[in-house]
């Protein structure tokens, strides 16, 4: 969905979130410490999916210190910025997203080369920032 | 033709900056008509015997 945000949007299944946690989550089970505060009543299994409001969200726990990072650092935006009461979003920025995508573990599609270069066209990526990040 | 070209390819840099400057809420409502389409043409390529393509529609509202 980041990416939907920041370039053209596309079709998606369902909507992912990276978390961090704050202390070590269990290893066998490290979305445990979500799950128990969403009951299954209320917010229904889908497969790998979590039903919340109508969407299947997958949470996905910070796979990589990149991932990480991101999320640290992610940008906030209104989801309606003609309304004044309308909620905040936190979106993986650009430069990130490319990073992620470019790493070893990002699994660079065609479809995200172009969204690279999309985003590189728009002035949306720091290219220093991307440099580093892809170095570390 | 060149010239054809670059109009061409001027009005999809424009549409693409345009799409961009979208709030996330309108992006969210070109996401559900995106997925609502998927799943027509799911339906037209089961009954063609092709493969489906994974799409959920989301219950919501922009």
């Amino acid at each position: 969905m980041a990416a939907t945000v920041w370039d053209e949007a596309t079709a998606t299944q369902d909507l992912d979130v990276v978390v961090v946690f704050r202390d070590e989550p269990p290893a066998l089970d490290p979305l445990r410490p979500i799950l128990d505060r969403l009951p299954e009543e209320q917010f229904p299994r889908r497969g790998e999916h979590i039903e919340i409001a109508g969407v299947p969200v997958q949470f996905l726990p910070a796979w990589t210190h990149l991932a990480a990072e991101a999320v640290r650092r992610a940008a906030e935006l209104a989801y309606d910025p003609d309304d004044a009461s309308s909620p905040s979003l936190r979106v993986i920025a650009p430069t990130y997203l490319a990073a992620m995508w470019q790493s070893d573990r990002g699994a660079l599609t065609p479809r995200r080369s172009e969204r690279i270069a999309r985003l590189r066209e728009a002035g949306l990526l720091d290219e220093d920032l991307l440099k580093r990040l892809l170095s570390g | 033709m060149a010239d054809r070209g670059r109009r061409i390819f001027a009005a999809k840099e424009t549409w693409h900056r345009e799409q961009r400057a979208l709030s996330p809420k309108q992006k969210v409502a070109i996401v559900l008509e995106l997925q609502r389409r998927e799943v027509e043409l799911n339906r037209a390529r089961a009954a063609a015997g092709r493969p489906v393509r994974p799409m959920t529609e989301w219950k919501i509202v922009p």
